[in-house]
């Protein structure tokens, strides 16, 4: 799970309205939101495209590009995105239902059938500053499932890895999606190897060494 | 008689709901009515519900000439009872003009068999086992087969007890003739052939050797109740009671009955959850079972089943899914831009896994549950202990790792790769 850099914002109406909102929200509508679109574009740019948990591909990268904004605003008509608005944490949906800083664009089965109301834990909230997925987490390269950094100590390690769970990051058919991406980059990350983010397609990939070599090749 | 087309106008669920039920384009049996067809999906869908509309024109059945594919579908008159002795008769039309539902049927039809439809009081009897004279009413619609087969049995059984006892009685009295009579019985036996030794090689104990048992061939003559019935002993040949048959077994000879019987040919066969009381390895079976006794039929079967399922051709299912307003409508495996060709579908049933299917084709969000994902995460953290034990651990701790790492890993059932 990549970190999110949510600072970059295009629409710059839409965050003045939610300013100035205050502590109450109007009541969250989804789709029939006024700023339903401008909010979802501008997490697209933020989160290169892929699913704020479990990387999946969401959107292509013709349809966040800067120019697409004007005065403030989304301009293009029908962007094609599949995925789902997702409040981090549900307890502030219902109060602060466009809060930016708790909305992410997820996939649309994490969001209605996985993570729901779960309760959530901010140790794995990608937009934090202190969060940073090369040190919390770590790849299993044969069971493509993310774990906590097996250095870390053992209540930090459960408390991340309770939020793996909630987040769906291993559910199985994302992991199968994972490990099948993966197989299309040629890619095979070492045993121990940290976090890294594949990106959204062959030409965007961001790793970072591992402790022990770089990427290997298979 | 075979369905090649349904369309029902508005049906409860099913509203403007039309069903193509030929072979696509690129296969050997291009434009010809499926031999057999696999109906899945949510319960409430309507798989029963198709299966009970297939059922009824068997009881009111007309017939049209078709002038065009328009008016296999438009034409909704009623014209003339189906003469089922008119040879030239290659098209049927079944109109239901109280729902308007409509079936294009090919051929000649005879009979429809219905297995568990509305008679869930008779889906367990015991109908090969029970006396005939204390389990008629639990026979349900099953019970002129039974009576029929029965009738069949003790007829050749009296008959051979006859013609023994006269050998019997030659043996003691006219040692002259005995060996002609024995010729005799030699050449009556294989004039009249055996019923239950048809029954038992070419129907029942195909399955029932599965479960170690077969029919009793051998007359087995202490009490007259002995022929009136038919027996089930283990393959050593030890009986086994009637009461101590497994419910599978039960079902196996149940549903056996009637195709036994009836030895059906060009014949719609409806059959309602074919997996009731089997284990898997014998689900995987039963279809190839049902389908190789009979000749030239239709065979419908509704199932929850992915097992059974994997025993279809793709074009062979039909998988029922809700629309966001309640109706139905049928979940196609080729895009539905492209043409209806072997080539374009994308998924086959026959070829995947069992737990792809459940995935694919029965939309199990995931192949296993969270459980197991979390104990991936425990085996996956003991890896990661494991690769990092260098220097850290002792020879002693790192064993016990390794141990703890063998045990999850073979409850589930992962094979890892020691190399990486």
């Amino acid at each position: 799970m990549q970190k999110i850099d949510k600072t970059q914002i295009f629409s710059t109406v839409y965050k003045k309205w939610e300013e100035g909102c205050g502590p109450n929200h109007p009541s969250y509508n989804s789709s029939n939101g006024k700023y339903y679109y401008d909010v979802v574009m501008n997490l697209f740019h933020c989160q290169k495209g892929v699913c704020a948990y479990s990387e999946i591909s969401l959107c292509d990268d013709d349809y966040y590009q800067f120019e697409l904004w004007n005065n403030g605003k989304y301009s293009s008509q029908k962007p094609e995105f599949s995925g789902a608005l997702d409040h981090f944490d549900p307890n502030l949906k219902p109060t602060q239902g466009w809060l930016w800083s708790n909305l992410f664009m997820v996939s649309k089965d994490i969001n209605d059938k996985h993570k729901r109301e779960k309760a959530v834990d901010y140790i794995l909230k990608p937009d934090l500053n202190d969060y940073d997925p090369f040190r919390l987490l770590e790849y299993d390269n044969q069971l493509h499932v993310f774990i906590a950094n097996t250095d870390l100590d053992k209540v930090l390690q459960q408390r991340i890895n309770d939020m793996l769970e909630v987040l769906g990051i291993n559910l199985s058919w994302i992991k199968k999606s994972r490990k099948n991406h993966l197989l299309i980059l040629n890619i095979k990350p070492p045993l121990g190897d940290f976090y890294r983010f594949f990106g959204n397609n062959v030409f965007s990939i961001e790793c970072k060494p591992s402790r022990d070599d770089s990427a290997d090749r298979v | 008689m075979k369905v090649s087309h349904i369309y029902i106008k508005d049906n409860h669920q099913f509203k403007d709901f039309e069903l193509d039920l030929t072979y696509p384009a690129g296969h050997p049996k291009a434009g010809k009515p499926l031999d057999k067809v696999c109906i899945i999906g949510q319960s409430g869908t309507g798989k029963t519900s198709l299966l009970n509309k297939l059922a009824k024109p068997a009881e009111k059945i007309y017939y049209s000439e078709p002038t065009t594919k328009s008016d296999q579908i438009n034409n909704n008159q009623i014209t003339t009872p189906l003469d089922f002795n008119n040879k030239n008769s290659s098209f049927i039309k079944y109109v239901n003009s109280d729902s308007d539902i409509r079936f294009t049927l090919f051929d000649n039809g005879y009979l429809v068999y219905k297995n568990g439809i509305e008679s869930s009081q008779s889906r367990y009897s015991l109908p090969i086992m029970i006396d005939a004279h204390t389990g008629e009413k639990d026979l349900g619609e099953n019970l002129q087969y039974w009576k029929d087969i029965i009738k069949d049995i003790i007829v050749f059984r009296e008959q051979e007890i006859q013609k023994k006892l006269e050998i019997a009685e030659l043996v003691t009295t006219n040692q002259e003739l005995l060996q002609a009579e024995l010729d005799k019985f030699n050449e009556w036996q294989k004039s009249r052939p055996n019923p239950l030794k048809d029954l038992a090689d070419n129907y029942l104990d195909k399955l029932l050797s599965q479960f170690h048992l077969r029919v009793r061939q051998s007359l087995d003559f202490k009490k007259t109740e002995d022929i009136k019935t038919i027996k089930i002993e283990t393959i050593e040949g030890k009986e086994v009671p009637n009461n101590l048959l497994s419910t599978g077994t039960k079902q196996i000879i149940l549903t056996t009955l009637p195709l036994y019987a009836s030895k059906p040919t060009k014949t719609i066969i409806l059959f309602d959850e074919p997996e009731r009381s089997l284990y898997p390895d014998i689900q995987t079976k039963i279809i190839d079972f049902y389908t190789s006794l009979s000749t030239d039929c239709q065979f419908f079967f509704a199932t929850h089943s992915p097992l059974i399922a994997s025993c279809f051709e793709p074009w062979e299912i039909i998988e029922l899914k809700f629309k966001p307003d309640g109706s139905v409508y049928r979940e196609l495996y080729y895009d539905s831009q492209k043409e209806n060709h072997v080539d374009n579908y994308t998924i086959d049933p026959r070829y995947l896994r069992w737990d792809s299917i459940l995935t694919r084709i029965f939309d199990l969000d995931n192949d296993s549950n969270e459980a197991r994902t979390r104990k991936l995460m425990e085996l996956a953290t003991l890896r990661s202990k494991l690769h990092k034990a260098n220097g850290k651990l002792s020879v002693e701790e790192k064993q016990k790792l390794q141990a703890q790492f063998e045990k999850l890993a073979n409850l589930l059932d992962w094979e890892y790769d020691a190399e990486n």
